[in-house]
């Protein structure tokens, strides 16, 4: 019977492996058989018969079981062989899309204001003189209005240069305090390396009663979030002029290229513009019918930001939908 | 307005401050520093005698010089055809490295001995001022023969670009930057050395001076009688580097005084307004038909109008009789004047509207001393003059507003100190902190308190500002704006997840375009009145056109998988702005690679329409009842229906457009995205039995869209019906008009598990409806 035992070892499958099993242990194996035989066994040797019987018994299912382990291990192995693949084939570019770097700047700057609880307020982009200028102390003679190109209709409306025509009719909407950014297009009639005809902007109002807001406010709130936009810079303000703001300034940080050692994309300065502020013009107020309030205003580009912080050299890239851009960005 | 380090020395000592911190302080005072730009001549180059020239034996365009340097004279070889006896010069000595790979060697030229050059204007390093060598003259400092020109401060200069806001007339000028520097770094401004005026004639012997008391301007007019007129080279240089220098030396000294003093200088030949019979030159001003201050002659011809431009331009003698007029107006009164009237008007107005110097007795004091000091010239005395009345402007303020308004107090002191230096009166009452404030006649811009804050905040700067938070009531501050960004953004990242890049394209649109394929236009009426481009000649209706345009430029750039959206303003016919979606699939599905063994397939309408559900949420499409563009393919084209309402379209790019523009398979779809539906989320119940599949398979006229028959079964509200889908269609016998339609149903029931009978029940009525409903076996 050793025999059976022995041919455990050749085993190759486990249908093989069943058939050793079933002719040893099976109803009609040879085992069956040789129990079946005690009874004719004197009863003084039946106890050492059916124990040798029984010794063989556990030994070969032992050694069939553990020959079944074996042969399932090598089994699963092969399985898992035939799945094998190259793992390093695979390529993530095939299938996502990505955000334009602008409005994903924009995403991070309304990020900001909604944690300090700005209020987003939107406008038409076509809008009335007196909402774009007038309203915002650019009377039709005023040197100011050189600095902006205007697309007009010829119904004499406009295309907005600035998003301040929100702050207009949040103002001529609501009551102080008022606490809002207005995000959004804007156009000048300019196309070169560093003007698009259209661009983005962000800019915020923030009002209450006289003698509330200082200039010392503004500069806390812009401070701040420039750090959240560059990262460790340092931030500088300038004295500016905006006919909007008085006094108004101009935030510098510290060159994202040269860390402020000066280089081309700064003209050697160590410093960059980035935006313009300042404390609501007296005239501005008036426009709305405000009384006895203070406020602050400020406004900035968006492209500008997206363009430093994305590494972007070519402003007008930017609106051309060219994947070779776009898809830096995923 | 460009300033140089030398140029400013002339009204305050900066002596003991570096260029460096010049700059400093200009952008810190809010005249930013756009450019700073460095001249200095090199070392052993020193001023020079030109004794004697005699012509070189052995050249024509060479002459043999006797340079007098000092303690030594050298013999020089110059080839410069204006170099003259008697002339001073800077001469690169022995040694004198000029530039990097040019060392001055003693050198024979064509066998004569030169120890030194003679220099031209770029040789020593200056910017090219004329032809041959430069001619010193005193005007660039006493002239001592043998000086080492690399210490001379007119020479050696720093030109400092800023860039002036529009505010800022009062900086537009040398003096006018002075005053405002002199304030931050604490430096008094230096007297004018005045110029003795005994000439013995008086301006009025000469000149009759007639003007209406209505006039605006302040006017004066001074007569000077040159004998010679050269300009000068500290005039030449300075002009050149801010790039006035004219073709005339009497153009050239008025750019020069206007734009050291700030004073609108002009010039006129003396005998261009001379009246025989009178024995003088008779100049009146008065308002022309526009209202605007005019200078007319004896012939009542006009010659300017003040502070706005000059109509005849004069020829102008260099030497002779000359008037000089100094005049001043305020901005605001010739804005509105050239704004109203579209008047044209030239160099001047730029300075008078932004508000130039109103000191016009200051602007003669200092023409008179500089023109004695640099010409050989008889000044008449005194000025024929006229003057407005000036009624100043007073504004009250209180050292607790400037605190209100600053966040940081500043004590009454320094807010008189500020305000005094930079030229405004203050009375201040040190008990109330209280203080009158009188704003002088060139600061227009001054007009209330928050400008005169303006001005304490330049001087204390603000990087001396403490930065404040503020404190504010807390408010819900979720506008509806918000939510709509909110949704926006959440459809942004679904349609990138989709595999769509985000385009930003401008919100104007080509009208020829639009019109060829049968877009919206907008009325001429309402539409762009001065275009950037006649590609971008209108509003866009539609985002559909300029992704298109996406598509077209990425394929010629090689890309064949482009995918875009763009959610964005578009107007329609009468300009009302509305917010789009818009979706372009081109080129295949997906790139070739390991997945697809290197074979794409090309995006079709079961794809796009999928990656939009997935963006969008569950729709239904219907076929288009009218094709409204010429994009849209007649045959791959629908209604994208949400809760039974349309909120867009979509469709296969048709194949003469798409033949046409060359590109790939393309579809795209365009969505109103006030239409698209925000879902409110509300359970159902759940049934705890399993449902239970069947399918029937009727066959049906082709014809028949199977939008008719999932009508139908949905009217007829089956018991048990959960849901139900065509599963296939088959075309037993080609073109014989009828085809095989498969629908799966689904049953299930919330009260127990169906049984056969319970099916079977179902699916007969279900099976009997529909052949009798679409006449399916016959």
């Amino acid at each position: 019977m050793e025999e059976y035992i022995i041919s455990i070892q050749d085993v190759k499958s486990i249908s093989q492996l069943e058939e050793i099993r079933v002719k040893v242990l099976g109803k009609k194996g040879i085992l069956s058989v040789e129990f079946a035989k005690l009874k004719d066994v004197p009863n003084t040797q039946k106890k050492s018969f059916a124990q040798t019987l029984n010794s063989f018994k556990e030994k070969f299912s032992k050694e069939l079981e553990l020959k079944k382990e074996l042969l399932e291990i090598q089994k699963n192995e092969k399985e898992l062989l035939e799945d094998k693949i190259d793992v390093s084939m695979f390529n993530s570019s095939q299938n996502s899309g990505a955000l334009h770097p602008v409005l994903k700047t924009m995403d991070d700057i309304i990020e900001y204001f909604i944690a300090l609880n700005f209020e987003i307020k939107e406008g038409p982009l076509v809008e009335n003189d007196f909402n774009n200028f007038e309203a915002l102390n650019l009377p039709k003679y005023h040197p100011a209005r050189d600095m902006q190109d205007t697309f007009y209709t010829n119904d004499g409306m406009l295309l907005r240069t600035h998003t301040s025509p929100v702050q207009i009719r949040t103002m001529l909407q609501q009551n102080k305090p008022i606490r809002i950014i207005s995000p959004g297009r804007v156009f000048r009639r300019d196309y070169d390396l560093t003007h698009t005809p259209m661009f983005n902007q962000v800019e915020g109002l923030v009002v209450d009663v006289d003698g509330k807001i200082s200039f010392a406010n503004l500069k806390f709130m812009l401070e701040g979030f420039l750090k959240h936009m560059f990262g460790d810079v340092e931030v500088r303000f300038r004295p500016s002029f905006f006919p909007f703001t008085e006094p108004s300034a101009e935030a510098d940080i510290s060159c994202v290229f040269c860390k402020g050692d000066g280089c081309r994309v700064c003209s050697h300065t160590g410093w960059l513009e980035v935006l313009g502020c300042g404390l609501v013009d007296e005239n501005v107020f008036k426009a709305v019918g405000y009384e006895q309030v203070s406020g602050y205003a400020f406004g900035l580009g968006v492209e500008r930001f997206s363009m430093l912080i994305n590494k972007i050299n070519d402003l007008r890239s930017l609106f051309e939908s060219d994947l070779r851009l776009l898809e830096q960005f995923k | 307005m460009i300033i140089t380090r030398s140029w400013l020395n002339e009204f305050i000592d900066l002596s003991d401050i570096s260029t460096q911190k010049i700059c400093d302080t200009l952008n810190s005072i809010g005249l930013e520093v756009d450019s700073v730009k460095s001249y200095r001549v090199p070392s052993k180059v020193i001023l020079g005698k030109v004794l004697s020239k005699k012509a070189h034996p052995n050249a024509d365009k060479l002459s043999i010089c006797e340079v007098d340097l000092g303690t030594y004279t050298r013999q020089i070889v110059c080839g410069a055809t204006n170099v003259e006896a008697m002339q001073y010069v800077p001469v690169a000595t022995l040694g004198c490295r000029l530039s990097d790979n040019f060392i001055i060697k003693p050198v024979k030229l064509r066998g004569v001995e030169s120890d030194g050059m003679i220099c031209s204007s770029q040789e020593i390093g200056l910017p090219k001022l004329n032809d041959g060598i430069l001619v010193l003259d005193k005007s660039i400092g006493t002239l001592n023969i043998g000086a080492d020109l690399s210490n001379n401060i007119v020479l050696n200069d720093d030109v400092i670009e800023i860039e002036l806001t529009a505010n800022r007339g009062d900086a537009l000028s040398i003096y006018g930057v002075a005053r405002d520097i002199g304030v931050k770094l604490h430096k008094q401004l230096k007297p004018i050395v005045e110029f003795k005026d005994d000439h013995t004639k008086g301006v009025g012997r000469v000149l009759q001076f007639i003007y209406d008391n209505d006039i605006d301007s302040k006017i004066g007019y001074k007569v000077i009688n040159f004998q010679e007129a050269h300009s000068t080279l500290l005039v030449t240089l300075r002009l050149n580097y801010i790039d006035k220098l004219r073709d005339n030396i009497h153009k050239n000294i008025v750019e020069y005084m206007t734009h050291t003093t700030g004073v609108l200088f002009s010039v006129y030949d003396y005998d261009s307004f001379y009246v025989e019979a009178k024995e003088k030159a008779i100049l009146n001003v008065k308002k022309d038909s526009f209202g605007c201050d005019t200078l007319y002659n004896a012939d009542e011809k006009i010659i300017s109008n003040i502070g706005i431009k000059q109509l005849q331009d004069f020829k102008l003698n260099p030497e002779g009789e000359k008037i000089y007029e100094v005049s001043f107006i305020n901005g605001d009164i010739v804005s509105q004047k050239v704004y109203d009237n579209s008047l044209k008007s030239d160099d001047r107005f730029y300075k008078s509207s932004r508000g130039s110097e109103s000191n016009i007795e200051f602007g003669i004091k200092y023409l008179s001393q500089f023109l004695n000091r640099c010409f050989k010239c008889d000044i008449y005395a005194g000025f024929a003059t006229f003057c407005k009345n000036y009624q100043p402007l007073v504004v009250s303020i209180s050292v607790a507003q400037v605190e209100n308004i600053i966040g940081q107090y500043v004590s009454s002191t320094k807010i008189v100190y500020i305000l005094q230096s930079l030229g405004l009166k203050v009375t201040m009452n040190a008990d109330t902190g209280e203080a009158l404030v009188v704003v002088p006649e060139f600061r227009s811009d001054i007009k209330n308190i928050n400008d005169i804050i303006e001005e304490i905040v330049r001087m204390i700067g603000i990087e001396n500002i403490e930065s404040r938070p503020l404190n504010f009531i807390e408010k819900n501050r979720l506008s509806s704006s918000y939510l709509e960004y909110k949704r926006d953004y959440k459809l942004r990242i679904l349609s990138i997840s989709q595999g769509f890049y985000e385009s930003v394209t401008y919100v104007f649109d080509n009208k020829e375009l639009q019109l060829k394929y049968g877009f919206d236009v907008i009325g001429k009426s309402l539409d762009i009145l001065n275009p950037i481009t006649s590609e971008l000649n209108t509003f866009r209706t539609t985002l559909v056109l300029n992704l298109l345009d996406a598509v077209i430029k990425n394929y010629k750039n090689g890309y064949r998988k482009i995918e875009f959206f763009e959610i964005g303003s578009v107007y329609n016919s009468k300009r009302e702005e509305s917010k789009k979606l818009a979706f372009i699939s081109s080129g295949y599905k997906s790139k070739p690679s390991i997945n697809n063994s290197g074979k794409s397939v090309a995006v079709d309408f079961e794809y796009f329409a999928s990656k939009l559900t997935s963006i969008l949420g569950e729709f239904r499409l219907e076929k288009l009842d009218t094709i409204d563009n010429k994009l849209t393919h007649p045959y791959q084209s629908a209604k994208v229906i949400q809760n039974d309402t349309v909120i867009g379209y979509i469709s296969k790019l048709h194949n003469t457009v798409q033949n046409s523009l060359d590109i790939d398979t393309t579809y795209f779809a365009e969505f109103d995205y006030d239409k698209i539906k925000t879902i409110k989320y509300e359970a159902k119940v759940i049934s705890k039995y399993q449902s239970v599949t069947n399918d029937i398979t009727i066959s049906i006229l082709k014809e028949i869209e199977y939008k008719q028959i999932s009508d139908y079964i949905n009217s007829k509200e089956y018991l048990y019906l959960v849901d139900f889908m065509p599963l296939d269609i088959y075309d037993p016998n080609k073109d014989q008009g009828r085809v095989n339609l498969t629908i799966r149903f689904i049953l299930r029931s919330n009260s127990k598990t169906l049984d056969e009978n319970d099916i079977k029940s179902v699916m007969n009525i279900i099976q009997q409806d529909l052949n009798e409903k679409f006449n399916a076996n016959n």
